[in-house]
């Protein structure tokens, strides 16, 4: 989920604002083992190519091929502690989906083609207008304590969602309002309004994971250490900011194709390393045998670092960037912020961040390899085009119905704030040159700390902010929230109401056409970017990084057969994960 | 607990350091006290041995060349010869409207010569204009902490009772409390990023130590004979502090004020990644090596050498310090 | 002796009223929100924001919300984190053992580096032995711990394969793995206290070589390595005994920067995380620890002044 990423895509790099080492740029590369360099079918890449002349990075996913061996495991670097292991309740990101997924499985999975197929379930089908989902959950299947999995189950965790901090956010933004047992294993999913892209909310932590609601009334906050579901593995030990050790779940419901139980592991030991160049060591000299990073400067060290290892790279659907408070001056003026968001030198950016070769720049909620970018959105971001933008803030300037009340003239004040990231703070120097470069603009520095960066949005105190957008899964769960009314949304954080967008949004909302749905979403981000609501820098690239015997990290797939979406935010599924015997 | 615990280990290493060869008697010995004439800033110079004066000498022109930045900055508004210390010579430059060539972490060269930063901005330069940030940041930190902590250790040391206990349990509860959570309030309350503000704020965190150094000095000294004396023939006891306490606390507290002086450095760049520190793109040798970290695997270099820098200043600091207090240790009479 | 102990409870309980009080106000006078840590930034069903506030008692007055931690607090409940709900307690019982390993080991080192470093300082004061020491135990401090670090975990890690590069394993798996994951963080942070620490030792020596006491001891005829380090070594270390207090206490309080490099689960780490979520309870509970650590340890130094320089006992 979107929202979720947020506060912790911020959070992770934040917590270790001391220390925090990552990204420069550099855009050599040697032995690059990416997943697959023939696309097959059920491949993520599209045909488009990026606007700019930047070579691509092939990250595409493709079918394991090598005979899986069953026994050995995995020591992981991860780049943060899971902040809890509680679904309902905490907030996931990318580590933390890493051992969440090694527990609990996902009602529905992402599928590399772009939908969703059923996973812990069977089926879900809506009604014709998209307000009821019925879902069929697979039979037989038991939480690691023996409890079945039914539909009263579904049923009795719908309370704990809605009482919990990640659920009630994911509840409000899927229209969910209430969850009938029909059946032993049926139940019905009843919204307050269409969704046709309810599926994506079953795929995720927070309403997705099914987790045994007695234990979980039992004892909430113990559940985050002991924490029981249906997934591949179960916890052995938890040892928090250090070790967090998971073992096979032998009664795990999958089998392979070959119909050997999964998973193939014994076991996975999963051990937090924060910095950067540290865990790229630990990888190097043994002391972990894979690690997740999501820093384009690691993914840089580790293309250097030679052919001993297994490296995996992937385009998620993140973008780093920033947005203006248009409900204040000098921002509430378009021609500002197209002025400056066409001198917002993306490639520059970019390799400030350390992305060069790594990260394409982006123009859209997604990256080039989702199916939801679209060419229509990316031709509406502005080039960088310095003369343009300085033009356009040179009107605003001498307008004498300026918004800012100065006199016409006069330069304009813009607040740029990031939070204290390494990274960051040397992409707003990028940035900060080239408007001071314009004679026309005063630009004032910022840092706060994660949580000040955050509640400054939260509550409207920001000007131009530092922000990260995009995010896994479908586009209703992450743009409509951010287009509905700023009043009622606190996820509007430009404060930009447009009836036109909502009302994109809402056509979007009720039909479950793909064609469709995608041509509504172009639209709106088009507009995005016409009104320069929000600037884009590069989009996230992610790596996971193994020694060369552990295979299967990309190329899982679905019980249907159906590839899945590969390693998005490095979140690995372990269950067909396996160490080679070779 | 230290002395028995480690006698043996010591004692080794001692005997094998010392050889054995030299006149112990000389060692101990402190001239007494016939004070030698004011001698000429080069006849002082002069006097030095070969690395004290190195260390000078690399200081003076330390200063010098902050002093040239400085008056290249404010004074002819970069018209001297020194590159822009914060032009990204591959971005947009100003003076020529046109955008530049330069590259990123460039090597070393004669137009660069300690090469480029992540941003194309040039070392050099930037270390040259670092200088008067991290010396200020260092001095007047220091001093802060030596003046405020010096006196009130050696006060209380002297004094003693009540008013050693209350001082002594407040300065347990700033040293108690979590620097960070002072550092976050003080970023909301001072809006500015004032150089002397962060100085200062540093300096106060540094109180307590040197509170509690000058103390322990103070404690020890006020029962010495010539302090006991001095009582019993009735000197007036601010008397006695300014002339007996403070200048035999003084070698200390400043041998621990120069190492610290170096840590001051390093703590201020760490401090602009809480956004607490001079407004960016103002360089420091603090966080010109703590931005340089996340290229430590690509260019080594651009950590190294404002580090080099850094530890080069502290060197001839303790060097010249040592040097002065030797003098000054000589002239005094205080047995 | 009862006055003595009871003198020192006294100034314990205020110093922890004090620092406590400080620190909560300050956390709310901080910028920032929990609210905004456990909800996240996404959408928000409306009454979440007062509830989490209701069940948090963050609406409270400040001085109420004060009050009643006091009262949970002095009945040994520290709360639980806001954020993952794990009980404070649990947190630091789970952290105090590796920063105060990592703290013991590193003072050690620390100690013993700089004991005959310093010694042989003030002894051969001016000359070769004392420059190159010097110099060398000034370098060691100006190269910033996070550099060493990152070098050692190079060399001994990646080049060589002899250790670790990061993580803990805990005493419970064994001393030599403990050893093994211990002694790369344990040297990085001693290595800029071990220049500090020699550096006083040196210079109280120095001060100390010249009392009378030392120069009759020489007419007696003794051995300097046995005024070295029998009678002057003693009354020299006091310097070194209170900054090893603070030291001790500020390592105990959390070394973030080395902490984070090795991946480390102290208490440092944990307090910047709580800081940075504004988990107000788990600031408290680190703060209020870290406070009676200081007072503990200042308090021991206190009693080892007179132990080392007898003459001080008289007052």
């Amino acid at each position: 989920m979107r929202q979720r990423r947020v506060v912790t895509a911020l959070a992770i790099p934040l917590a270790f604002a001391f220390v925090a080492a990552s990204c420069g740029s550099d855009s050599s590369s040697s032995n690059v083992t990416t997943a697959g360099t023939t696309a097959t079918e059920g491949t993520t890449s599209t045909d488009t190519t990026p606007r700019e002349t930047v070579p691509d990075v092939d990250t595409s996913v493709v079918a394991q091929t090598e005979k899986p061996v069953m026994g050995g495991s995995v020591t992981m670097g991860l780049e943060a502690e899971a902040t809890g292991l509680r679904p309902w309740e905490d907030s996931c990101s990318s580590p933390c989906y890493n051992i969440m997924r090694t527990i609990y499985d996902t009602l529905m999975e992402e599928q590399g083609s772009g939908g969703y197929g059923p996973y812990l379930a069977e089926d879900l089908t809506p009604n014709a207008d998209f307000t009821v989902w019925t879902m069929t959950l697979r039979p037989d299947i038991s939480f690691h304590n023996g409890t079945p999995l039914t539909a009263q189950t579904i049923v009795d965790m719908f309370p704990l969602q809605q009482a919990g901090a990640a659920g009630a956010s994911a509840i409000s933004s899927s229209k969910l309002t209430g969850v009938t047992a029909t059946g032993d294993l049926t139940v019905d999913y009843t919204l307050s309004g269409p969704n046709s892209a309810f599926a994506a909310f079953l795929a995720g932590a927070p309403l997705g994971m099914p987790f045994d609601p007695a234990a979980a009334t039992a004892d909430s906050a113990g559940y985050s250490t002991n924490p029981i579901g249906t997934g591949p593995f179960t916890i052995k030990s938890r040892d928090i900011d250090n070790e967090t050790v998971v073992v096979r779940n032998p009664n795990y419901w999958r089998t392979d194709a070959d119909g050997t139980q999964l998973p193939y592991l014994d076991s996975i030991s999963f051990r937090p390393i924060p910095d950067e160049g540290t865990r790229l060591d630990a990888l190097l000299s043994g002391t972990v045998t894979a690690m997740q990073s999501l820093r384009q400067g690691t993914i840089r060290d580790a293309r250097a670092a030679g052919g001993n290892i297994n490296l995996i790279e992937f385009q998620g659907n993140n973008t780093g960037g920033g947005m203006y408070n248009t409900a204040i001056a000098p921002y509430n003026d378009q021609r500002v912020r197209m002025g400056l968001n066409k001198m917002n030198d993306q490639k520059r950016v970019i390799e400030a961040l350390g992305g060069t070769g790594i990260s394409l720049p982006s123009t859209q909620w997604f990256s080039t390899d989702s199916p939801w970018w679209t060419q229509e959105a990316a031709d509406s971001y502005p080039a960088f085009d310095f003369d343009g933008g300085k033009a356009l803030i040179q009107e605003y300037v001498d307008d004498p119905a300026r918004t800012d009340g100065k006199a016409p003239g006069e330069k304009i004040d813009v607040e740029l704030s990031c939070p204290p990231d390494p990274t960051l703070i040397a992409a707003m120097q990028v940035i900060e040159q080239v408007w001071t470069g314009t004679g026309l603009i005063n630009v004032k520095l910022t840092q706060y700390d994660q949580a000040t960066h955050i509640n400054n949005a939260v509550s409207d105190k920001h000007f131009a902010h530092c922000w990260r957008w995009g995010g896994q899964g479908d586009p209703a769960a992450q743009i409509d929230p951010f287009v509905a009314d700023p009043a009622v949304s606190v996820a509007n954080f430009p404060n930009y109401n447009d009836p036109e967008m909502q009302q994109w949004a809402a056509e979007a909302d009720a039909t479950d056409d793909f064609e469709t749905r995608k041509a509504l979403y172009s639209k709106i981000m088009t507009k995005i970017n016409e009104q320069a609501i929000l600037w884009y820098s590069g989009s996230t690239a992610v790596m996971v990084a193994t020694e060369p015997d552990v295979k299967g990290i990309i190329s899982w797939d679905l019980p249907s057969g159906e590839i899945g979406v590969g390693i998005p935010d490095a979140a690995v599924r372990w269950q067909e994960v396996f160490v080679s015997a070779g | 607990m230290a002395t028995t615990e480690f006698d043996d280990a010591q004692n080794a290493e001692i005997v094998s350091l010392t050889g054995g060869d030299t006149t112990p008697q000389d060692e101990f010995v402190v001239p007494q006290g016939v004070k030698p004439p004011r001698k000429s800033v080069w006849a002082v110079f002069k006097e030095m041995p070969i690395l004290v004066k190195l260390s000078t000498i690399w200081l003076v022109v330390l200063l010098l060349s902050a002093l040239y930045a400085q008056l290249d900055v404010r004074v002819f508004h970069g018209s001297l010869p020194l590159a822009d210390p914060n032009l990204q010579l591959n971005g947009f430059n100003p003076k020529t409207g046109e955008f530049g060539t330069g590259a990123v972490l460039e090597s070393p060269s004669w137009q660069h010569p300690l090469g480029t930063d992540a941003l194309a901005r040039d070392t050099f330069s930037r270390a040259l204009h670092g200088t008067y940030v991290s010396v200020i940041v260092a001095v007047v930190s220091v001093t802060c902490g030596v003046v405020v902590g010096g006196l009130l250790g050696s006060l209380v040391g002297f004094v003693r009772g009540k008013t050693e206990t209350g001082l002594m349990a407040m300065i347990d509860v700033l040293l108690a409390f979590p620097a960070l959570v002072l550092l976050l309030a003080l970023i909301s309350i001072f809006e500015v990023r004032d150089l002397f503000v962060i100085s200062f704020v540093i300096g106060l965190l540094s109180i307590p130590a040197y509170t509690r150094v000058s103390r322990a000095n103070s404690l020890a000294i006020s029962n010495r004979e010539f302090v006991t004396a001095a009582e019993a023939i009735g000197t007036k006891k601010w008397t006695i502090l300014r002339r007996e306490i403070i200048p035999n606390v003084l070698p200390t507290l400043l041998a621990y004020a120069m190492v610290a002086a170096a840590a001051v450095i390093v703590v201020e760049g760490t401090l602009s990644f809480l956004g607490l520190s001079v407004q960016l793109p103002t360089a420091t040798w603090g966080n010109m090596i703590n931005q340089a970290r996340r290229d430590i695997k690509v260019d080594f270099g651009q950590v190294l050498y404002p580090a080099l820098l850094l530890t080069f200043t502290v060197l001839a600091l303790n060097q010249v310090g040592d040097f002065f207090q030797r003098r000054s240790s000589h002239r005094a009479s205080s047995l | 002796m009862v006055k003595t102990i009871a003198f020192i409870l006294l100034r314990l309980i205020a110093t922890l009223l004090a620092v406590t009080f400080l620190t909560f106000a300050m956390v709310a006078l901080l910028p920032g929100d929990p609210v905004d840590t456990i909800l996240g930034t996404g959408p928000r069903p409306p009454g979440i924001e007062e509830q989490i506030r209701a069940d948090l008692h963050l609406d409270d007055p400040f001085l109420v919300r004060y009050v009643n931690w006091l009262g949970d607090a002095v009945t040994g409940d520290l709360g639980s984190s806001y954020i993952t709900d794990q009980p404070v307690a649990d947190t630091i019982s789970q952290r105090l053992p590796v920063t105060a390993q990592l703290a013991f080991m590193s003072i050690f080192i620390s100690v013993l580096v700089a004991i005959p470093v310093g010694v042989m300082g003030a002894y051969k004061q001016s000359k070769w032995q004392d420059s190159v020491s010097s110099a060398g135990v000034q370098v060691a401090l100006s190269i910033p711990n996070f550099i060493f670090g990152i070098f050692l975990i190079w060399l001994f890690a990646v080049k060589l394969g002899w250790l670790p590069a990061s993580n803990w394993n805990r005493l419970s798996d064994g001393v030599v793995p403990n050893l093994k994951t211990s002694i790369l963080p344990a040297f990085a942070l001693a290595l800029g206290q071990m220049a500090v620490f020699s550096r006083l030792i040196r210079s109280d020596m120095i001060s100390t070589l010249q009392e009378n006491y030392i120069l009759s001891a020489r007419a007696k005829g003794l051995s300097d390595r046995y005024i070295l380090f029998r009678h002057a070594l003693r009354p020299s270390s006091l310097s070194l005994m209170t900054i090893i207090g603070i030291s001790f206490g500020a390592l105990l309080g959390g070394t973030v920067v080395i902490e984070t490099l090795f991946a480390i689960p102290g208490l440092g780490f944990s307090l910047i995380n709580a800081i940075n979520g504004r988990d107000i309870l788990l600031i408290q509970g680190i703060t209020v620890f870290i406070a009676v650590m200081f007072v503990i340890i200042n308090t021991v130094v206190d009693l080892l002044y007179a132990v080392l320089d007898p003459r001080i006992r008289r007052s």
